[in-house]
């Protein structure tokens, strides 16, 4: 049972749906000699013609791989940086995602864009954002894994999805390993979540990396606080049952997500959840600061991301409030 | 003596749970090849000085991710103590 | 599916006068109806333009596929969309081609190869290429028509896609239908340089053509296609027209004055209708204006009969495979238990 690293994963991923499925193929800069190392290895393997390199023409390339779906390619569109992701925000939203609507069901558009996002220490305050928030406000299919494992299934199903689904891997998980055994790697289905940890007394959602977080809290409030980690792992659809569920055991909740508070991720769990499910207590969020620009300094960076204090403050807190 | 530098790693690489199927001396240690994590890179080059009897910086150790498995064997080889048979 | 890679024959002038006479009654009986407030939103009308689209689609095949914009109506007729079907879309019926979700803006109809219609001006083209790069990647000689407007051609994303396009030598033809404005502004004042150099900068071929004559505009297209199906690469053709009514039909309460009327009495004096209609006998070409107010008749009581969607329906299409956004009470009205289902899907 040999380790697999998320980024390993996702790259195993790719090369998996690659052999099995001659249309699809992937797209973005300096893949070919991999420097993200998504795409190690796929350029020999596989060739130019499924390897797409291109230069800077974001724009025309998210537009590219919304007319190869339309005329039944399956691409993989790779960011590596979540700045980029921003480029091409309007036409995945609002072309990419809404030509089923717009061609009253004819043309499906099954691009896989794959966004490598978060902190990315010393690279200054363009090169840090965690863009999720925005893209499943508007309802685009959206997944964050936390494990290499589910790194592996998420893609493999993102790509297999006849819609646009947005793949955010973030760096801060890129190096967690697992031990696996290749031949279980399988897809995971979109919409459902998975508990990490069992628990009775609080309910911690995370995604991503913050998942780690999550774990690493609980396991040090063992004793004190019996502590339920929930990672929905595909942002949208949620996986609402799977909360609720969790809700009914505990009734507290609390929140963990690596963008910003105002208008954020966390912020849409925690209204359902209140408007929907059983609480106890009042639910807590802890997120970055509002519009928090990250990558400046990474001392600074520290005191505008979720830190794992704060989530210990926050747990303890909830377990004991009547309100 | 190249040959034992390699099998060594390769056992090293197995003992630290990672899958040495697809490895051969042109595979880089870290994430481009055998995708070693920097603390199991870290813990690599112990275990060679350690066998070997040779010495690495902590620089060196963490460039160690660039290089291949055929590189590091060279590495290895001249940083031998005089006493330990010559190159073949 | 043999039908559909027919190269189609050359055009017999009256071929291309029936079309160009359809578009142009289609579109003056469009505003009839935005008048009448049955096609909510109004419309692009392509009145004067009529010749670009006859001909460009008078060179492609059934299974060739065209990526019209905003002012496409002509466009979509030409290569072949059923007036009827494209009545009852602009007209919001879910008999439409696009069961009304597509609309004047949008038209998609996968039989004919109109593949999709989008706003953002200028990003066709990428799609336009993403589209032919897939055709040839499958074998096929397909080729892919991405039709914009003088107001695209600084795009960004369009630029963009000038290069892979020639990068990768794919059969795509990019299509300037220049009418002389972007809404209110005049080509003078927004664009620098050559239009077709633009293209010619990333080492595409092309040519400006007079866009009122539909075999001149037949002619350039049938060269970029048989370019594009031999491996030949991209080809970019600007096509000058003019923009004979409004940008859109808002203007007619707008008061918007823009243009100067010596201006446009000129332009209307090359009237592809005209144009084309003198080169056919008298009594064929009334045969044809008296079949075309025919069909569009039909094609107005197909339209405004079919029936309207319901709100029950309007979580459908979003995605594909049956996922549907949550409905939870007080986003909507609950439905009604009384009310019969919608015989929609």
């Amino acid at each position: 049972m040999p380790l697999l690293s998320y980024l390993r994963a996702i790259n195993r991923a790719l090369g998996d749906e690659m052999e099995r499925d001659s249309s699809v193929f992937v797209t973005g800069e300096d893949i070919r000699y991999a420097l993200s190392n998504t795409t190690n290895g796929l350029f020999d393997r596989f060739g130019p013609e499924r390897v797409l390199e291109t230069g800077a023409i974001e724009q025309a390339m998210a537009n590219f791989a919304i007319g190869a779906a339309m005329a039944g390619r399956r691409p993989v569109v790779e960011y590596q940086q979540p700045f980029l992701a921003m480029l091409v925000f309007e036409p995945i939203v609002n072309q990419g995602n809404k030509m089923l609507l717009m061609s009253g069901g004819q043309a499906t558009v099954p691009v896989t864009f794959l966004v490598l996002s978060g902190w990315r220490s010393g690279w200054g305050a363009q090169h840090s954002d965690q863009p999720h928030s925005v893209f499943v406000h508007y309802g685009v299919k959206s997944v964050m894994p936390a494990t290499p494992t589910d790194a592996y299934g998420l893609l493999t199903t993102a790509i297999r999805d006849d819609d646009p689904v947005m793949v955010f891997a973030p760096l801060g998980a890129h190096s967690i390993r697992e031990n696996v055994v290749y031949a279980d790697l399988a897809p995971v289905p979109l919409g459902v979540g998975r508990v990490h940890r069992e628990g009775s007394d609080v309910t911690v959602v995370a995604v991503g990396h913050r998942v780690a977080d999550a774990l690493a809290v609980a396991d040090d409030l063992a004793g004190e606080v019996s502590v339920e980690v929930f990672d929905p792992r595909t942002l949208y659809p949620f996986d609402w049952d799977g909360l609720a569920e969790s809700l009914d055991k505990t009734g507290r909740l609390l929140v963990v997500d690596d963008s910003n508070r105002f208008c954020g991720f966390a912020a849409e769990i925690v209204a359902t959840a209140a408007e929907e499910m059983h609480l106890v207590a009042r639910p807590r969020r802890i997120t970055r600061a509002d519009g928090a620009v990250v990558g400046c300094l990474p001392e600074l960076d520290v005191a505008l991301q979720p830190c794992r204090e704060q989530l210990a403050i926050a747990i303890r807190e909830i377990a004991k409030s009547d309100r | 003596m190249i040959e034992t530098i390699r099998q060594f790693i390769f056992t090293s690489l197995q003992d630290m749970n990672y899958d040495t199927e697809d490895i051969d001396d042109d595979t880089q240690l870290g994430p481009r090849g055998a995708d070693l994590a920097s603390l199991s890179l870290a813990e690599l080059a112990v275990r060679v000085e350690d066998e070997f009897g040779v010495k690495f910086s902590d620089e060196e150790a963490e460039d160690l991710a660039g290089k291949t498995v055929g590189e590091f064997c060279v590495i290895v080889v001249e940083r031998l103590p005089a006493t330990k048979a010559p190159v073949e | 599916m043999a039908e559909a890679r027919a190269e189609p024959a050359e055009p017999r002038p009256e071929d291309l006068y029936r079309v160009i006479k359809l578009i142009r009654r289609f579109e003056e009986r469009a505003i009839d109806l935005v008048r009448s407030g049955d096609i909510a939103g109004g419309i692009h009308p392509c009145l004067g333009e009529e010749a670009v689209s006859a001909g460009i689609c008078a060179a492609l095949r059934l299974d060739d596929v065209l990526l019209p914009q905003h002012r496409g109506h002509g466009h979509v007729l030409a290569k072949g969309i059923d007036p009827g079907a494209l009545l009852a879309e602009l007209t919001g019926r879910t008999t439409g081609i696009n069961r009304g979700r597509g609309g004047s803006l949008h038209p998609t109809d996968l039989n004919v190869g109109v593949l999709a219609a989008t706003a953002p001006l200028g990003h066709n083209g990428p799609q336009a290429v993403g589209a032919a790069w897939a055709f040839a990647q499958d074998g096929t000689d397909r080729v892919a028509v991405g039709i914009f407007g003088d107001g695209a051609v600084n795009q960004g994303a369009l630029l963009e896609s000038f290069n892979v396009a020639a990068l990768w030598q794919v059969p795509v033809i990019f299509v300037c239908e220049n009418n002389q404005y972007a809404t209110s502004l005049p080509v003078e004042r927004a664009i620098a340089g050559s239009i077709p150099a633009r293209a010619a900068a990333f080492g595409i071929p092309g040519g400006t053509y007079d866009g009122q004559d539909p075999e001149i505009v037949y002619r350039a297209t049938a060269a970029a296609v048989a370019r594009a199906r031999s491996g030949g690469g991209p080809t970019f053709l600007e096509f000058s027209t003019y923009r004979f009514d409004v940008h859109h039909t808002f203007e007619y309460k707008a008061g918007l004055r823009y243009r100067d009327a010596d201006e446009i009495a000129l332009w209307r004096a090359r009237d592809p209708v005209e144009l084309q209609g003198e080169r056919i006998p008298a009594g064929l070409r009334t045969q044809i204006d008296e079949e075309i107010e025919s069909l569009l008749d039909a094609a107005e009581l197909f339209a405004l009969d079919g029936p309207k969607p319901d709100p029950d329906h309007a979580f459908d299409y979003l995605y594909s495979g049956g996922v549907r956004p949550r409905d939870p009470a007080g986003v909507r009205a609950p439905a009604d238990p009384e009310k019969p289902a919608s015989p929609e899907e």
